[in-house]
């Protein structure tokens, strides 16, 4: 327990010593020094340091040196917001807000020195929540659509930007195709510049070619019309003229050739005829030798043919003597095997015939010698081959043969001179005839010079040479006739319009131009011509669909650079500075939305620390409903029919039950004390001590009694040490009924300040409990 | 074959202060990486010097630097080097072995040997390139054609702090496929957004080569690029330009500290921002316990600096047993530092504490 104050210069006070008792009542009007005493109180129990706000206000009030000082057993030490909040009872504490949130401040009252946590953790609820009103989540409903129409128009600009480089890139793309397009058509032009150059001089050729060739065929028609002029005397058909010249001199011919041949013949027969005279003359001559020793040797043959030798010669029959052997080879066989009677019979009859047959199987006769015939023939034939051997050589071996042989060239000896004499006959003949022939043929000579003379000056006239020429010429001239055909007129000249000269003429002169110009008749082919006018056609058609796609790309470039909305310029500053605002935006609203989930946070923790406030009401409930009673007068502690964490009914001084904030304000303020009390009462040790500072400020007279007596039963019950601060003097004569040994100071008795003589040291410090 | 590029920008190499030589030992880097890899060409895209003055002041250490590169070094300037030109030409500067391309509107080298020539098309930074269509670009003959540029790529998707996109001039990607090249190295982005193709080309940022300004999160580095069949590139990473590293420290109402977590991998090289936030009594306490961070941290990073506009201010704030309440209940309740929830926690403190001194004030 404390025993004493004793104050220094404190304040009003200059040195004042206050001792203390179980109870002490401190009676004073405003100004007489309660609230300095309560300093006091708070300095020597708390002593909060100087950089604190109770520390800071002591000092500002009281300066530096705060001498106080308890006297005691032992002075416990009790910390500033204990002492504020549990050991000092303020009655301006005790009335709190009259509406639904009493219970709230009540629990704010109690534990957290004023403070609704619950309202706290609520506040942050709503900050941390999504309710549109609230002025943070308007900005960032603002800031979003901010961040969404930043982004939309960043791609707007993007896409702009996109546009921008993509028509610059087809742009140059075409200013690309169209340059090479022009480089193509330029080659193509070239070429067919080229082609028609060549084109052109095969052209030229061409025509050169033709005209040459036209000239040749005029010259050729002129040639020709020449000759046929030359050839005008065989126009008209003069052949029968000629024929009739020619026939007579055929027949003049034919007479003199006849008669020419007869003669000639004549000279042939006559000469074959003396030919053949002399001829056989020769011969008989030259086989006058042969005849003669043909005649000779024919003789002898005769001679020996009337004579000829003979000869005996016998020859055997071979058939009958093949027969008789047999015969006798049978009459042998006959003895030999059959028996002797039949044998002897064949034998007999075998024999007989057999050697008839063999008998007569010889035959003689008288032949011929043929041997000496045959010498004989040798030696004519020697004689003859010898002496004229060479010129006929016998070939027979007969005397027959020798004989023709002989009679066959004495023959012919006859006949030849039979012939030679026939043939000097005929010779004869024809030598007459001969001359009989040649007058004919004389006068058939005249004949034939005659009419050789008239043919030949018909054709002199025609200037001809031979007749048969007249024929080639007639047609030769139709051959003419027919080639000035393949050679028709030209036109003009055939209308009468102009010569065939002057037309030759004109040749000559584009020949002598297109000489100067150098152009040659090369042999060109219409081919050639034709491919390269194709070529061209060709050519041409490229070049033209060329040009037609430069034109339209040119176009498309037009329209290109016309929808061009020039270079990016500014595009890349103005990208970056949105994308910069963008974020920015981005930014705040993370950070705002950061703040939010700190703020759902910090809700979560007051929310926990609001359910410990009523954990700690649901605590002191049974005290706080003890004490209520005591206030209230009931036997039983009936104050409090249910205190739950958010609700608190009690019931009324009528005795109904009421939910706290239907409650009337006294029956409230009851229920605050003796929730103080009831929080008071938890304090242990040396801290047992409770201040009440005009506690019953609030509070009806009427209950004031009642709070006494449970302030007196919460003494009681606790042993704790009271001290009260007031200015009403019927409290002090209440408290010194009900408290008996009541200390108490009037502070309005003069001489009240100043109380002691003692000096002051430096307050000392208890250490505390 | 294949030729292989080190693309890098954005060093921001500046005169005085401690930047100096942190910017220098990342030049010494570059030039020791480009070595190593080996690469046949170094690309600096522009915004190597923070400033023309700056450009004036380092040009000898730049040169020096430079002497030991083996590979062709191409200097693109960007906007940054500009900056204070007046009357004053980069051409009538020795940049020593690094090429400097700078004429307008661009300009066409062709190096290599004679195999592999490679053509680099740079486009240094300029106001306009809106009539890019108009430029004297010849077609391309080499197998590869590399651009250099500096600007902002309309189009691209950027993922850094919006301050990244400021500044710099717009160019529009048509400009590079356009002029057929395959691949444009480009600079000015801090961050590292993705590569980006367009009709055949492929755009990339290096990123920046160190930490310029605060929120450039992540390594920084530069690309390697290979051109061989196919083109290829990916991020290499600077050690020595350290990390930019955000650290949110939430403070208990009497402000102290209830407990301090330093990120694991901090190094030496990082830029560290110290985010104090809650809800105080007395700010003076705020800025004790910032100097004291000071004085435990300055030493161990690059550069620190303690950022306090995330406290709130409430008389009687360590008294009031809600707050007591509530920061208890949060930081029963809080996940892990390193789980992915953590920072959503951290508002929600913010916002509960917030809400609560409303209510403080309102009861007041």
């Amino acid at each position: 327990m404390i025993r004493l104050l004793r104050l220094g210069d404190f304040g009003k006070f200059r040195g004042a010593d206050f001792p203390l008792g179980p109870t002490t009542v401190f009676l004073g009007s405003n100004e007489s020094g309660k609230t300095t005493l309560f300093d006091a109180l708070l300095q020597a129990l708390c002593d909060p340091p100087g950089n604190q706000r109770a520390g800071k206000l002591l000092r500002e009030r009281y300066g530096e040196e705060l001498q106080v000082e308890l006297g005691g057993d032992e002075v416990p030490r009790i910390a500033v917001q204990d002492f504020l909040g549990i050991h000092a009872v303020r009655g301006g504490e005790v009335k709190l807000v009259e509406d639904r949130n009493w219970v709230s401040s009540l629990k704010g009252r109690l534990f957290s020195a004023g403070v609704d946590l619950q309202a706290v953790g609520e506040e942050l609820e709503r900050l941390a929540g999504d309710d549109r009103r609230a002025a943070h989540n308007k900005k960032l409903a603002r800031l979003r659509q901010e961040l969404a129409a930043t982004a939309s128009r960043l791609s707007q600009l993007q896409s702009q930007r996109q546009d921008i480089l993509r028509q610059q890139q087809q742009v140059k793309k075409l200013e690309g195709d169209i340059t090479s397009l022009g480089k193509e058509i330029a080659a193509l032009q070239e070429q067919r510049a080229g082609i028609q150059a060549r084109l052109d001089e095969q052209r030229l050729s061409q025509e050169r070619q033709q005209l040459e060739q036209q000239r040749r065929q005029l010259l050729e028609r002129q040639r020709l019309h020449r000759e046929l002029a030359e050839m005008e005397p065989f126009a008209a058909d003069r052949r029968p003229e000629l024929e009739q010249r020619q026939q007579a001199l055929d027949a003049a011919n034919k007479l003199a050739a006849g008669l020419q041949g007869q003669s000639s013949e004549l000279d042939r027969q006559l000469d074959e005829a003396r030919r053949a005279e002399r001829e056989l003359a020769r011969q008989e001559n030259q086989q006058q030798a042969q005849v003669q020793t043909a005649r000779r040797l024919q003789e002898r043959l005769t001679r020996f043919c009337d004579n000829r030798p003979r000869r005996r010669v016998t020859h055997w029959l071979p058939g009958r003597l093949a027969a008789g052997s047999l015969f006798l080879l049978a009459a042998l066989a006959a003895i030999l095997l059959a028996a002797p009677p039949l044998g002897w019979v064949l034998a007999v009859a075998s024999i007989l015939p057999g050697i008839i047959l063999l008998v007569t199987a010889r035959r003689s006769e008288l032949v011929d010698d043929r041997q000496a015939e045959a010498r004989f023939i040798n030696e004519l034939r020697e004689e003859w081959n010898q002496r004229h051997g060479d010129q006929l050589r016998i070939a027979a071996d007969t005397t027959v043969g020798m004989r023709t042989f002989f009679e066959e060239i004495l023959a012919d000896s006859d006949s030849r001179q039979r012939l030679l004499a026939e043939s000097r006959e005929r010779v004869l003949d024809l030598e007459a005839r001969l001359q009989e022939l040649a007058a004919s043929r004389r006068a058939a000579g005249e004949q034939q010079q005659a009419a050789r003379l008239q043919l030949h000056s018909w054709l002199q006239e025609l200037g001809l040479e031979k007749p048969d020429e007249y024929l080639a010429r007639r047609q030769q001239r139709r051959r003419l006739e027919e080639m000035l055909e393949q050679f028709p007129n030209p036109v003009s000249v055939a209308a009468g319009k102009a010569t065939l000269v002057e037309i030759i003429d004109d040749i000559d002169r584009r020949l002598a131009s297109l000489d100067k110009q150098g152009v040659t008749a090369d042999e060109t082919s219409a081919g050639t011509i034709k491919k390269l006018a194709h070529q061209l056609e060709q050519l041409q058609e490229r070049i033209e669909r060329l040009q037609r796609q430069q034109a339209s790309r040119q176009q498309s470039l037009s329209e290109q650079r016309g929808l061009l909305k020039g270079r990016l310029s500014d595009l890349p500053e103005q990208i970056r500075t949105l994308a910069g605002q963008q974020r920015r935006l981005q930014e705040q609203i993370a950070e705002l939305e950061k703040n939010k989930r700190a703020w759902a946070i910090a809700a979560g923790l007051f929310s926990e620390l609001a359910r410990d406030s009523d954990r700690r009401l649901a605590e002191i409930s049974d005290g706080l409903c003890r004490y209520l009673a005591i206030m209230l007068g009931r036997e039983r502690p009936a104050g409090m029919t249910d205190i739950t964490e958010e609700q608190l009914h009690a019931v009324d001084a009528g005795g109904r039950e009421r939910p706290a904030h239907l409650l009337s304000g006294g029956t409230r303020d009851a229920i605050v004390l003796a929730a103080r009390l009831a929080l008071a009462r938890q304090v242990q040790g040396l801290a047992r001590l409770l201040v009440l500072d005009e506690p019953f400020l609030a509070l009806d007279p009427q209950r004031e009694q009642g709070a006494l007596r449970m302030i007196r039963q919460f003494q009681q019950d606790n042993d704790f040490q009271l001290i009260f601060f007031t200015k009403e003097a019927r409290l002090r004569r209440q408290v010194e009924k009900l408290f008996p040994g009541a200390v108490i100071h009037d502070l309005d008795a003069p001489g009240s300040k100043i109380h002691n003589r003692y000096s002051l040291r430096p307050a000392t410090r208890k250490t505390a409990e | 074959m294949s030729v292989t590029i080190l693309h890098v920008a954005d060093l921001h190499l500046v005169r005085e202060g401690p930047e100096r030589d942190y910017g220098l030992a990342v030049l010494a880097e570059i030039v020791g990486l480009s070595n190593e890899l080996p690469a046949d060409y170094l690309l600096l895209c522009g915004d190597v010097f923070d400033s023309l003055a700056d450009m004036e002041a380092l040009r000898r250490p730049f040169r020096e630097a430079l002497e030991q590169v083996a590979a062709q070094v191409l200097f693109l300037p960007g906007n940054h080097e500009q900056l204070g030109a007046g009357r004053q030409q980069l051409s009538a500067f020795d940049f020593g072995k690094a090429r400097l391309l700078a004429a307008r509107p661009c300009e066409l080298v062709t190096l290599g040997s004679g195999d592999e020539p490679v053509e680099f098309l740079a486009i240094p930074h300029q106001d306009d390139y809106s009539d890019y269509p108009d430029w004297p670009v010849p077609a391309k003959q080499a197998r590869w054609r590399v651009a250099l540029a500096h600007g902002v790529v309309a189009g691209m998707s950027y993922c850094g702090p919006a301050d990244d996109e400021q500044g710099g001039s717009t160019l529009d990607s048509d400009l590079f496929s356009r002029y057929q090249v395959d691949y444009a190295a480009l600079g000015h982005i801090h961050s590292r957004p993705p590569d980006f193709r367009d009709d055949g080309c492929l755009l990339a940022y290096s990123g920046s080569a160190r930490v310029w300004r605060r929120g450039e999160f992540g390594p920084r580095g530069g690309r390697l690029v290979t051109l061989a069949e196919e083109i290829s590139t990916r991020f290499v990473d600077f050690p020595s330009a350290g990390c930019f590293r955000s650290l949110a420290l939430p403070l208990l109402p009497d402000g102290t500290l209830p407990g301090l977590e330093l990120p694991g991998e901090l190094h030496d090289n990082d830029y560290l921002e110290v985010h104090l936030q809650g809800l105080v009594e007395d700010e003076n306490e705020v800025a004790r316990l910032g100097e004291r961070l000071q004085g435990e941290l300055a030493g161990r990073v690059r550069r620190l600096e303690i950022d306090t506009s995330g406290i709130t201010v409430l008389a009687g704030a360590a008294s009031e047993p809600a707050v007591r309440q509530f920061l208890e209940l949060w930081e029963n309740n809080k996940p892990p530092r390193d789980h992915e929830d953590h920072q959503m926690w951290l508002r929600a403190r913010l916002l509960g504490l917030e809400q609560l001194k409303r209510h403080l004030e309102k009861a007041r």
